[in-house]
């Protein structure tokens, strides 16, 4: 048995552990409507452009450095098939460049953690961070943040058998799931302080806990929930309503950089002609059986 | 700098209990490790080819693949075959199964300084095979490989920050890091601090390692 064949047989192992349907990867996007309403996204003109240094300088680099993520299921996934990135943050993102550049395409990708998110800001190596990134006043002291551009609340997944949590208010003493560098350890710590918290580094690994009843619950986003559910054979539910305060997503920019005032305005516009509604429809919505377009969050 | 020392003021204590908790995963993790690479090492001398057979396959498997897919592997894909270990077993056994491999292959570099002429000596005086492995061979070869085990387990000691792939009960230094990162936006300021007690740690093993090597060396 070569270290080859060893190595395969773990992928595979690895792969069959994953593979159950009911905690799959949940419902794809639609890839051609997606891509269809990037391209329809508007074009800012000259002065637009000028207004702002920030933009300019993307201008005139010819293309907008991101930081962001390729595994996020419903806001930025990594296609492999034709390496293009689709989600609610991506299309934000692709929708913002073609409005600064006129092509959506010229993207420099840059994978950031939640532990480098701010340090790249601060580097200048990248020009926006725009991965489900938490509005906090800690990561606002270092950075400046556009947006909101999205809220999420978190809800609770359980087993489809389980009668004993029928909502948050059950999660004394269990073992519940979230993820490692969300907002899921804080809210779990203010609504749920006797749970035992189990983090997980990614949603997917979080999802095997549950199935293989290493944890009772898994706490997170809502909307990854739903769509988690999506492909459900019924083995999994949620238990109760979402919860929490709301958690605002918004964009990291280099501190006291003026492309918040342009982003802000350009979020304004997409939100006021309906791209904002059609995007969460296409990205969230539809992936998580939820017909109306919920209201943007309030840009102050 | 100035970061640092706020870290440090609200971290503190945090960042001595994780430094703990590395050093007593390094321990955890060496100890059946080390002593298990002696076991194999020794079985592979014996001349029973398909047993010689099995225990390379065991030393190239774990020397071989890369530690973070072998937990990932043990904590997510051994649950679909009804095998369920705790976090920090299944931490603890990761580290000690690829320190083991290391250890029986760095040992068997040292068993090959022993000179055949001191085997057969020692035979042809009526001792006994394990009695020659355990009385001559062994000695000699763990006196060779001080070094080689030094850096074996300075290595082991920063693998330790594997424990941050899954929910590892408590924080060692590296799941702290992340912890801080997300709490206060502090992510490099708090990652230049671990390292400096990972660099600190394996500055303290080599150094000891060395004073070790010196007072078992084998003049040739």
């Amino acid at each position: 048995m070569s270290i080859k064949t060893i190595l395969k047989s773990t992928v595979a192992a690895l792969a069959f552990a994953s593979a159950g349907p009911l905690f799959a990867q949940g419902t794809a996007i639609d890839t051609a409507a997606f891509d269809a309403l990037v391209a329809r996204g508007p074009v800012a003109d000259a002065a637009t452009i000028a207004s702002s240094t920030w933009a300019t300088k993307i201008k005139q680099a010819g293309s907008l450095r991101l930081g962001g993520t390729q595994t996020s299921n419903l806001f930025s996934l990594l296609n492999e098939k034709d390496g293009k990135m689709r989600g609610f943050d991506a299309g934000i993102t692709q929708l913002l460049t073609r409005y600064i550049l006129g092509d959506a395409a010229k993207v420099q990708f840059t994978q950031v953690s939640s532990s480098t998110r701010e340090q790249v800001l601060i580097n200048n190596q990248v020009d926006m961070v725009l991965a489900t990134y938490s509005i906090t006043p800690a990561r606002a002291e270092k950075i400046s943040f556009a947006g909101p551009y999205y809220t999420s609340q978190a809800g609770v997944l359980v087993k489809a058998n389980n009668k004993a949590i029928q909502s948050y208010n059950d999660l004394a003493g269990k073992k519940v799931a979230t993820q490692a560098g969300s907002t899921g350890p804080a809210i779990l710590a203010q609504f749920a302080p006797k749970a035992v918290v189990q983090e997980f580094q990614t949603h997917q690994e979080a999802l095997d806990a549950l199935r293989q009843g290493r944890v009772d619950a898994y706490v997170t986003d809502y909307t990854l929930l739903l769509n988690a559910l999506s492909l459900g054979t019924g083995d999994a539910k949620l238990a109760g309503a979402p919860f929490g305060a709301q958690d605002p997503y918004g964009i990291g920019l280099p501190k006291g950089s003026d492309g918040v005032a342009f982003i802000n305005a350009f979020l304004k516009k997409i939100e006021a002609d309906g791209t904002w509604a059609k995007l969460w429809t296409v990205s969230i919505g539809q992936r998580t059986g939820s017909t109306t377009a919920p209201t943007p969050p309030a840009i102050p | 700098m100035g970061e640092v020392h706020k870290l440090l003021a609200d971290y503190g204590p945090a960042f001595g209990q994780a430094l703990l908790l590395t050093w007593k995963l390094t321990a955890l993790s060496f100890v059946p490790g080390f002593a298990l690479g002696v076991v194999v090492a020794v079985l592979r001398l014996l001349p029973l080819p398909p047993l010689r057979g099995a225990l390379t396959a065991y030393v190239e498997v774990f020397r071989n693949i890369p530690t973070v897919g072998l937990l990932i592997f043990i904590v997510f894909a051994l649950p679909d075959l009804n095998v369920v270990l705790d976090y920090d077993t299944a931490v603890v056994l990761t580290l000690a199964l690829v320190c083991s491999a290391f250890t029986a292959d760095y040992l068997r570099s040292g068993i090959n300084t022993v000179d055949s002429g001191q085997i057969e000596a020692a035979l042809s005086l009526g001792m006994r095979p394990i009695t020659v492995i355990t009385a001559i061979v062994l000695p000699q070869a763990l006196r060779t490989v001080v070094q080689p085990v030094t850096s074996l387990l300075i290595a082991l000691m920063l693998s330790t920050s594997l424990a941050s792939q899954v929910p590892f009960p408590g924080r060692e230094l590296t799941a702290l890091v992340s912890k801080i990162a997300n709490e206060s936006a502090a992510g490099i300021a708090a990652f230049a601090v671990a390292a400096a007690l990972y660099v600190t740690t394996g500055l303290v093993i080599g150094w000891l390692g060395g004073l070790l090597e010196r007072r078992l060396r084998i003049l040739r």
